[in-house]
């Protein structure tokens, strides 16, 4: 037994599981790709067995990778698996780490993913986009993955971008239409603001620690002291809680989750209920001993994760879909968990994580009968009415329980601010920029200037020209 | 008599060229409707004389080729524009101006000609103009009378600008702050565009996105290498290849009606440099750079990347949406859209980059010691 346990945590095994976390949901999302192109047109049976097992494999490895690192004595597996690039002396890792934490996090993943991929296979039936809804499903779980196993914050944002193209194009997913697309765009802005102030984390931190490895600088893999000084840590971890907001929809920007749902209940189940709104808590609990420094950033975690726990659960219980007030409610739990972090209380918040992404995906994925299930439920405990009785917001006075369901209809006016502190002035200088272009100021149409579009030359869509020229 | 340099910044420029190229060939067989002969012709052409600019040592060369290029396009496309000329002329006359005041003939020896500082200042800002005046947002056609990636702006920048702006110290500060002001103008027209979709038909919108997404990319670029840090440098190289390959990529794949939705998504994935496409590395090593050297550039950079890639989205979605609504029903039935040749080279070409991009940074690293030997070494 024991030497079985020693081969298990010893560095081959290892790295085989790593190598297929990693990549086996990104090869199953080529292989769609790959057989798109050569014109192949898959049955829909095909695409769901390739994704399913995929995805599905990643997640063993993934179950099997944590276990493993579990069973090390020191609990943590951190490894840098190649050079990505090199310039000087600088040069971009390709490296691992595995913790308790991310070993939570990959059992989450390992436990969602799986289950979406196959039902999904039958929520999607017959749907023109299947074939792009489970390559990017595969897309999504490389995202995660890498997020997840990054040993250095590098890699985390290599993870991070793909996790939030992925949910931008699942949300876009019925392009048919106009707003999702419209909906998408919202998305696509906030997180590319997270993006970028995750961005500007990732170099800061090679700037003032000279390293970006989540051992050598949160001093999390060998108990090496913090090198950051109080400026430089209070500086990095306001960086961090921006992304934090942005993905895990924080206040002010809450908002932008209602617009994701434009996007196919198993992608909202995916990205609002389990995977995405809990990245930001993640970044958080990954870099809370660089935060636990910053008395200022700590502050503000705890102060945006109450804000928003309050603020999203009001919201919640004013929503007239069930998909939107799940979504709300998310994120007003993934607030919660912030505030834990900012009161210190990290493996509470990481057990919240879990079981909330567990809860969450359930009930995504039965909203679409959540009438039924309520009627059935109410059969099987013997009928009645649905209860009518007592509210705790009846307790309030008239006038304030008035203003506080006005205040949480309008999301306590944040979109509001929003538009008013960034979109507009954006707006306003994009428009004075545009005058110096001559031609426009006159708002004339200038359509002779340009060449015209080029419309394929033979297919159904001429067809369908001729075919109304016809009629004519 | 003239002398050839197949150093690396060629072969950093030569992809560029060969680009560019496949561009004027795909235009002219598609649009001009020329045989595909007489089509290949005009791209090989155009090679040649993007090429021959990249490899002369020779700036009388450098100058005569770029002005029988310029007749060449004027051939081409049977009409005259102002832009065009207009760089090539500020391009020869610092080339000239070079040969005249400062005796030299060859790019290699301008870094150590003895010229008079006033002569100095004015071979910089024609060159430094001209660089601006590509990056500009001009309206352009489909027709290519105008390149992509500006790389004659670049050569002389590179070859001439950067060794003459290393003698001077303001060189370093002012130029990366016209680059940046330059991509945050070009931004916030991409922004306007985009807003103001409703004014545009579904053509002018797309001409508008590419030539103002060409602004921003093409400023990054050119920040990258007027820094002076070896890191941005190189990120500003790697930059110049992937704002090349998103742009060919966004041209083929919005100018189709109805737009092949996967294919435009997946340029906007490049032209904002998403992980997985040579972009993200040029994003990383120029964001590292700028810090070292510049915080207040890496701040602004950071923004403008942020503010172009919601307003590239934003347009995006409205090239889409309007051309749906503006159409009858008929139009919406997606057709399966033929492959895109352009399309599919720059797609490859920015996703092998960008996964295994060690030979290609090697290689923008090789081009920058050639060109800006004496480039800020952080250790980072």
């Amino acid at each position: 037994m024991q030497a079985i346990i020693s081969f298990l945590t010893s560095q081959t095994p290892l790295h085989v599981l790593t190598c297929v976390t990693l990549l086996s949901p990104a090869t199953g999302a080529l292989l769609l790709v790959l057989l798109r192109l050569s014109g192949i047109r898959p049955h829909e049976r095909w695409i769901s067995v390739v994704s399913g097992i995929t995805v599905s494999g990643a997640a063993i490895a993934a179950v099997l990778l944590a276990a493993c690192t579990m069973l090390r004595p020191t609990q943590e597996f951190d490894e840098v698996l190649w050079t990505m690039y090199s310039v000087g002396s600088y040069h971009l890792d390709v490296s691992i780490y595995v913790d308790q934490l991310s070993a939570m996090m990959m059992l989450l993943g390992a436990a969602v993913i799986p289950v979406l991929s196959r039902y999904s296979g039958r929520y999607l039936h017959n749907d023109p986009g299947y074939l792009r809804f489970f390559v990017l499903i595969g897309i999504a779980a490389t995202g995660f993955f890498w997020f997840v196993l990054g040993g250095s914050i590098d890699m985390a944002f290599f993870g991070w971008e793909l996790l939030g193209l992925s949910s931008v194009l699942l949300v876009a997913f019925f392009w048919e239409r106009s707003e999702p697309l419209v909906g998408s765009g919202h998305v696509f802005a906030t997180y590319r603001v997270a993006d970028i102030a995750l961005l500007s984390g990732v170099v800061l931190l090679h700037s003032y620690a000279g390293s970006s490895s989540w051992a050598t600088v949160l001093g999390v893999g060998d108990g090496e002291q913090l090198r950051l000084g109080t400026f430089s840590a209070t500086v990095l971890g306001l960086a961090f809680l921006v992304a934090a907001i942005g993905k895990s929809a924080q206040a002010p920007v809450t908002g932008y989750v209602l617009r994701a749902m434009e996007g196919p209940t198993p992608s909202s189940a995916l990205f609002y209920g389990t995977l995405s709104i809990h990245a930001g808590v993640y970044l958080i609990l990954r870099v809370e001993p660089l935060i636990a420094h910053a008395p200022i950033a700590r502050t503000a975690v705890l102060i945006v994760g109450l804000t928003t726990a309050i603020t999203a659960s009001l919201s919640a219980r004013v929503r007239a879909d069930a998909k939107g007030a799940l979504a709300l409610a998310s994120a007003g739990q993934a607030g919660l968990m912030l505030a834990e972090v900012g009161m210190g209380w990290t493996t509470l918040a990481m057990w919240h994580l879990l079981a909330h992404g567990l809860l969450r995906l359930s009930q995504f994925l039965r909203s679409p009968s959540w009438l039924q299930d309520a009627q059935a439920r109410r059969r099987s405990l013997g009928g009645g009415r649905f209860r009518t009785d007592f509210y705790a917001e009846r307790l309030l006075p008239t006038p304030l329980r008035n203003w506080l369901y006005a205040a949480s209809l309008s999301r306590f006016g944040m979109d509001a601010i929003i538009e008013r502190l960034f979109s507009r002035p954006l707006s306003t200088l994009a428009h004075l920029a545009s005058w110096t272009r001559v031609h426009q100021r006159s708002g004339a149409r200038i359509s002779d200037v340009c060449a015209p579009i080029q419309v394929p030359r033979t297919g159904p869509h001429l067809q369908a020209i001729d075919t109304q020229g016809a009629t004519r | 008599m003239f002398g050839w340099t197949f150093d690396a910044f060629f072969w950093a420029v030569l992809p560029i060229a060969l680009l560019e190229a496949l561009r004027v060939a795909r235009s002219q067989r598609k649009l001009q409707r020329y045989s595909v002969p007489a089509s290949a012709a005009f791209g090989v052409l155009e090679l040649l004389s993007l090429g021959i600019c990249a490899a002369t040592s020779s700036i009388s060369l450098f100058v005569i080729v770029m002005m029988a290029r310029l007749a060449l396009v004027r051939l081409r496309e049977r009409q005259w524009w102002v832009r065009g000329p207009l760089k090539a002329v500020m391009l020869a006359a610092a080339g000239v101006l070079l040969m005249i005041v400062g005796g030299v003939d060859r790019f290699y020896h301008v870094g150590s000609a003895s010229i008079d500082e006033t002569w100095r200042l004015v071979i910089i800002v024609l060159v430094c103009t001209s660089c601006a005046a590509a990056t500009l947002p001009v309206r352009i056609s489909d027709e290519p009378k105008e390149t992509l990636a500006a790389p004659l702006a670049f050569i002389m920048f590179a070859r001439v600008a950067l060794p003459l702006g290393a003698h001077e110290p303001w060189f370093a500060e002012i130029v990366p702050i016209v680059a940046a002001a330059m991509s945050f103008l070009c931004a916030l027209l991409l922004f306007s565009a985009g807003k103001r979709a409703n004014h545009f038909e579904a053509s002018t919108l797309v001409s508008e996105l590419i030539v103002c997404e060409r602004g921003v990319l093409l400023s990054f670029a050119w920040l990258g290498l007027a820094s002076g840090e070896h890191l941005a440098s190189v990120g500003g190289i790697l930059q110049w290849w992937s704002g090349a390959l998103a742009l060919v990529a966004l041209e083929a794949s919005l100018r189709r009606q109805p737009v092949p939705k996967p294919k435009a998504f997946f340029a906007l994935a490049m032209a904002v440099n998403l992980p997985g496409t040579i972009g993200f590395v040029a994003e990383d090593l120029l964001a590292h750079g700028l810090l070292v050297q510049r915080p207040e550039l890496a701040a602004a950079y950071v923004a403008v990347v942020a503010i172009n890639a919601a307003a590239l989205y934003l347009a995006l979605v409205n090239v889409m949406v309007d051309v749906q609504t503006r159409h009858p029903q008929w139009a919406y039935a997606e057709p399966e859209a033929p492959p895109s040749v352009m399309m599919l080279v720059a797609a490859v070409l920015s996703v092998v980059m960008g996964l295994v991009p060690q030979p290609f940074v090697t290689g923008a690293t090789l081009a920058v010691d050639v060109v800006a030997p004496h480039a800020h070494r952080a250790d980072h």
